[in-house]
């Protein structure tokens, strides 16, 4: 009874502090990590192209990578489709998660008459067809997977465009 | 509060904390032991978004960061210094599909559905090896120095629901992982 007594406050200190830790390390470190590692090499503007050795993935593919901020902006993404086996665009937040209502393919994505496909990231839900909803997620990184291109070096970035929210 | 009182809160929370430190400790302690002492022994076939919060494969959270709900993840942990991997198995049906290992976060040789040789029974055999022969289809290089790694198979847009077929794993003749519907 004396050793319960003595061992459940502090268990219960041992508990809450954890509870707090992991908080900390949820919300404030893997962003951190993230943002330390990944988005300070990426940009708002433009996406970055990833491929080759010594980079991960899969050889099979090419990744284009860039940042999202949707707080203050609607960011729209301009392109032709890639001549591929298989392409994807989705929205990812600061924690390396995909967000759901943030991701389209190849037969979900709606090509214009224009030959090009144009997505917008933006907060709200709009043309499901091609909008990636960023919800409450401010932040985070847009990543585009080609896989099996007729040639990879033909894989073009699209553009991004930010317009601001007023 | 009195000078006493204060003096046994703290100590209550100072305490505490060692507490949680120490458990801490005997927890991620614990954990790589067990992780490392366990890669190779009955291996299975682990999928991401099905598996990735079960506390064994917390550890391979670190392989699955930006996975997309199109692929399937499946990945099995094994030993290339025992010798090399057969996996057998048939296609999934599937618009893209490929197999690869990671020791790290490397990208590294892989086989897929465009690449694939299949056997009049429609089968595939893919070797993983550090020593490969000419003229045996679907090898896959090993790095040399390379001991243990996961075998990691994509499956992109499956064509129906039916669960995948995932392929048998052999080493040395033995079967590692039999093939079978998840």
């Amino acid at each position: 009874m004396k050793v319960l007594t003595w061992i459940l406050p502090r268990l219960a200190v041992a508990l809450i502090l954890g509870a707090i830790l992991a908080m900390l390390g949820y919300y404030v470190v893997v962003p951190a990590v993230v943002s330390a590692n990944y988005q300070k090499q990426l940009s708002l503007e433009h996406f970055i192209r990833s491929t080759g050795t010594g980079v991960a993935g899969s050889q099979d593919a090419v990744y284009l990578a860039a940042r999202y901020d949707c707080r203050d902006a609607v960011t729209e993404i301009t392109g032709p489709p890639p001549d591929a086996l298989y392409w994807m665009i989705g929205i990812y937040d600061n924690r390396l998660q995909r967000i759901p209502g943030g991701h389209l393919n190849d037969t979900t994505v709606k090509v214009e008459e224009d030959g090009r496909f144009h997505v917008l990231i933006q907060q709200r839900p709009g043309n499901a067809q091609n909008t990636l909803e960023c919800g409450t997620k401010g932040t985070g990184i847009i990543i585009m997977r080609v896989f099996l291109p007729s040639d990879p070096e033909a894989v073009l970035a699209p553009s991004i465009q930010r317009r601001p929210v007023r | 509060m009195n000078a006493n009182r204060r003096a046994r809160l703290l100590a209550i929370l100072w305490q505490g904390a060692l507490l949680l430190v120490g458990l801490i400790i005997l927890f991620a302690a614990g954990y790589v032991a067990v992780y490392q002492l366990s890669w190779g022994r009955a291996p299975h076939w682990i999928e991401a978004f099905r598996d990735r919060y079960k506390l064994e494969n917390l550890a391979e959270n670190r392989r699955w960061p930006w996975i997309h709900q199109d692929t399937q993840y499946w990945i099995v942990r094994v030993r290339f210094d025992k010798g090399p991997i057969t996996l057998e198995g048939t296609p999934p049906a599937a618009r893209y599909w490929s197999v690869t290992y990671y020791a790290a976060g490397e990208q590294n040789d892989s086989v897929n559905n465009l690449s694939v040789n299949q056997d009049e029974d429609g089968r595939y055999y893919i070797v993983f090896t550090q020593d490969p022969q000419p003229d045996v289809p679907n090898q896959i290089l090993v790095r040399p120095g390379v001991k243990r790694a996961v075998i990691e198979m994509r499956i992109t847009l499956p064509e129906n629901e039916d669960p995948i077929l995932l392929p048998s794993v052999k080493q040395n003749s033995t079967i590692l992982v039999e093939g079978t519907r998840p």
